[in-house]
């Protein structure tokens, strides 16, 4: 039975990594303007064809 | 690729009708010369994705005229407010630009290094209209930047409150923290929580042990870092000796945690970790519903928010761009076409064709000249002036016009609906609690911990802190679709009082830019109507504009166009001398003028042939707006013209309306009203309006674009709605009864839990149970409510 101890402190740890990486995202500013990155993405393929430095 | 609606054909750019200057360019049509160009810089440098990801995205110019002109830039002032960063020629500047309105925009300006290398970087924060550019400043400059953002349609505004630290976004990044840490904690001790509830094998008591300590440890951020808002408030509300609904909160979530605590120390039980976590976490996500504004619109404005920060001066024969606090009586200024005169001057040469629009809603130009005095805040429409200031900028009229209306700031408070309630609800709670604690005293000593904390803990006013916000968020979101866009949730509760509604007249009733005219006099043939419309196309004057889009006939060349700014414009056609104007300058005999109508007499050949009568239009659904809000509610018109004629008179009863109103007197007429306990909406739009809003117990602002300059108010309000806002006032009214039937719901659940709790049955497995049920389930009764209130009132969907 002893096993679950380890597990519960493994799986408590993943969460924390996770807590960490949401406390993470808040911190950066992901959560403050929810339009600009999809269009971001949307165009990121484009940006990779024809990048900066081939332009004029 | 052109778009074809009926005879009408659509600019490929900005999606405007194309009139007389409709150009074919690449197959695409184009309504100007001006998106045209754009197009075509876009197309070289490889960004035509822009016109991929939405139709017909661009800017039209004419719209931009609040840009700030670019060798302001050059100032230094100007650019270090700008500046965020500059090291090693590498420079960072945040600039505000308005425009930006879909996906195509932030795309476009997010890929500027494509249109100039000396850009390295582009970035976009759209919820507050932002564009951060990182540039080479030896290469390209300030001004070259923003050179290049008006070409391309995007052109910052500079005014005062440009570059400045925004308060930061709607919602508190803590907030997120706040909700993460109590979620994933929630999380966390509802697993350790199920081997009990479940009745896992008991006989192994250090597994149970365990899980009881880890939800301990758990709980301790909920209590210590999730919950300080509550504690925050209901100590503020202690201090100033109010009860209000965070106290039973903030007794319930100690109650809580001190009772679990125990129970997992003495091993009486298994505590009511989750129940308190699960509580903090419904009640955050309450927050951060009620924290959703539209934190990209300011309802807050200041003075320095409308006026530009920096005009040219001139000094001798230079002229040199000088920031309007530094300009001092005496100094000469030179306002060019569509800017805005920030100080008090008097006109020293070149004729004013004034707009006085920012303060009045009045958008037909006054004429001024040499030696007359042009107020700040007019709007300059014409070739450039040149001004002597006569005041400096804190004494001005305009400054002593604003500080005036948002000095006293003496709105009647209202009581909130919430703290009313949860006045009663706390007395009712402590008595309860007291009332079993006396009675287990009594009874069996040993009870009475369990029991009063009991009571405490399912008292805990979850549900009823739960329907407010999610009644009114839902209610904003709902009204936001449709184009009227509150401050805050409590504007929602203030509508519902609303029993008068006072409305301004000029801007706010009627458009801006939308005109009626008539032909006075023996019709024109389709010859001379020709004739007048080839000339008026000449003149850049708001009327001539009328007559140009309102008389259909073809279009020759006129020559020999001659314009005396504020009188007229003259010109040949086909020989024909063509003159259209005042009434000296057509040489007609002098008329009676009607109030609030416009005159432009024609003479063709030197003979007068009569006169437009050009009058404002009402706005569309004004008529319907003003029943349907009559059917409820008191309706009044305020304006500064003498009289009020035609579709807007025919709205009001006549005792409603009151004419000739300075703004002060508009501010007193709405303090009158207040006097007996009405409660009084304000709806307007100009700067002359700003006190009667301030004033009023809700003041809207009517705007036709977001990016448009409006006083302060509580709301703003999309003009093309305004047929809308009967519903709108309805809603809130409703909005109130499902505020009130939730609450009546969320007793229940208080009553049933509170009986559980005397009687000493409220275990942890009931308590978890009973409190997210409650919750959930008034969250879901609201919003569902709230939805199908709006449906009945044709305000659900999008318009």
């Amino acid at each position: 039975m002893n096993v679950i101890f380890l597990l519960i402190t493994a799986s408590t740890i993943v969460a924390g990594v996770f807590l960490a990486a949401f406390m993470w995202a808040v911190k950066s500013g992901q959560f403050e303007d929810d339009r600009s990155p999809a269009v971001r993405m949307l165009a990121e393929n484009d940006l990779r064809s024809t990048p900066p430095s081939e332009t004029k | 690729m052109t778009a074809r609606t009926g005879t009408e054909v659509k600019c490929y750019h900005c999606g405007e009708t194309c009139r007389e200057e409709h150009r074919v360019h690449e197959e695409k049509d184009f309504c100007c010369q001006g998106c045209q160009v754009v197009y075509d810089l876009l197309q070289e440098s490889g960004l035509c994705e822009y016109y991929r990801l939405e139709d017909r995205p661009g800017t039209r110019h004419k719209a931009a005229a609040e840009e700030a002109r670019p060798e302001l830039f050059d100032l230094p002032e100007v650019r270090d407010r700008l500046v965020e960063y500059s090291e090693d020629g590498i420079t960072r500047v945040r600039l505000h630009i308005p425009q930006m309105h879909c996906s195509s925009c932030i795309w476009l300006l997010e890929n500027l290094h494509k249109l100039q290398p000396a850009i390295i970087r582009s970035r976009v924060r759209f919820t507050d209209k932002e564009l951060t550019v990182t540039f080479r400043e030896a290469q390209l400059g300030l001004r070259g930047l923003v050179e290049l953002l008006r070409r391309v349609g995007y052109g910052p505004l500079l005014t005062g409150r440009s570059g400045e630290q925004r308060k930061g976004p709607g919602i508190p990044r803590t907030l997120y923290i706040k909700l993460g840490v109590a979620g994933f904690c929630f999380g966390n001790i509802m697993l350790f929580s199920f081997p009990e509830y479940l009745g896992a094998d008991t006989a192994d008591g250090t597994l149970l042990k365990g899980f009881q300590f880890l939800n301990f440890v758990f709980s301790l951020p909920v209590v210590f870092v999730s919950s300080t808002d509550f504690f925050r408030s209901a100590w503020a509300g202690l201090r100033g000796r109010r009860i209000n609904i965070d106290q039973p909160i903030a007794l319930g979530i100690i109650a809580l945690f001190l009772r679990s605590t125990l129970d997992a120390v003495t091993g009486a039980g298994p505590g009511y970790f989750d129940s308190l976590a699960g509580l903090i976490f419904f009640l955050l996500i309450g927050r951060w519903y009620q924290a959703y504004t539209y934190s990209a619109l300011s309802f807050d404005r200041t003075l320095n928010d409308f006026l530009p920060l920096a005009v040219l001066r001139r000094k001798g024969d230079k002229e040199e761009p000088a920031s309007v606090g530094d300009l001092r009586p005496g100094d000469r200024i030179v306002i060019r076409d569509q800017e805005l005169v920030p100080v008090d001057a008097i006109l020293r040469s070149g004729i004013g064709n004034i707009d006085n629009s920012f303060i009045t809603g009045e958008p037909l130009p006054v004429k001024r000249n040499v030696g007359d005095t042009v107020r700040a805040g007019g709007r300059q429409r014409g070739a450039a002036i040149e001004l002597e200031v006569l005041r400096a900028f804190q004494d001005s009229h305009l400054k002593r016009l604003w500080e005036e209306h948002t000095g006293d700031h003496e709105r009647p408070l209202m009581p909130r609906t919430i703290d009313a309630v949860a006045r009663r609800f706390t007395v009712a709670v402590l008595l309860i609690a007291t009332g079993a604690g006396l009675y287990w005293w009594g009874h069996d000593a040993r009870q009475v911990w369990p029991v009063v904390t009991a009571v405490l803990i399912v008292a805990c006013p979850c549900a009823l802190a739960l329907a407010m916000p999610f009644a009114y968020g839902h209610t904003i979101r709902l009204l936001g679709r449709r184009g009227l866009f509150l401050r805050d949730a409590e504007v929602v509760e203030r509508m519902a009082f609303i029993n008068a509604v006072v409305f301004d007249k000029t801007g706010t009733l009627t458009a801006r830019e939308a005109y009626d005219m008539a032909f006075v006099g023996v019709p024109l043939t389709a010859q001379e109507r020709m004739l007048v419309r080839s000339v008026a196309r000449n003149s850049t004057h708001p009327l001539s504009a009328v007559l140009y889009n309102g008389i259909k006939a073809p279009l020759k060349d006129a020559v020999f166009v001659e314009e005396e700014a504020g009188e007229g414009i003259g010109g040949m056609v086909d020989g024909v001398t063509v003159r259209i104007g005042s009434v000296r300058f057509c040489s007609g005999a002098p008329v009676e003028r009607e109030p609030g109508v416009a005159q432009v007499h024609v003479s063709i050949g030197g003979v007068h042939r009569g006169r437009f009568d050009v009058r404002k239009r009402a706005r569309s659904g004004m008529a319907e707006s003003v029943a349907g809000i009559g059917a409820k509610a008191r309706t009044y018109l305020l304006t500064g013209d003498a009289t009020v004629d035609g579709d807007v008179a025919a709205a009001f009863t006549p005792g409603a309306m009151r004419t000739g109103c300075t703004p002060p007197e508009k501010a007193r007429f709405v303090r009158e009203l207040q006097a007996d306990g009405t409660r009084v909406m304000m709806v307007g739009d100009g700067l002359n309006d700003a006190g009667a809003l301030q004033q009023s117990d809700i003041g809207v602002t009517v705007s036709e674009s977001s990016a448009a300059l409006s006083p302060a108010s509580d709301a703003i309000l999309d003009a093309r709605s305004l047929a809308d806002l009967p519903a709108m006032l309805h809603l809130a009214r409703r909005a109130r009864r499902i505020v009130f039937a939730s609450l009546a719901i969320s007793l229940m659940y208080n009553v049933t839990g509170v009986s559980f709790a005397v009687s000493g049955h409220l275990t942890p497995l009931v308590a978890a149970i009973l409190m997210p049920l409650s919750s959930v389930s008034v969250v879901g009764f609201v919003t569902l409510a709230i939805w199908w209130a709006a449906r009945d009132l044709g305000l659900a969907s999008r318009t």
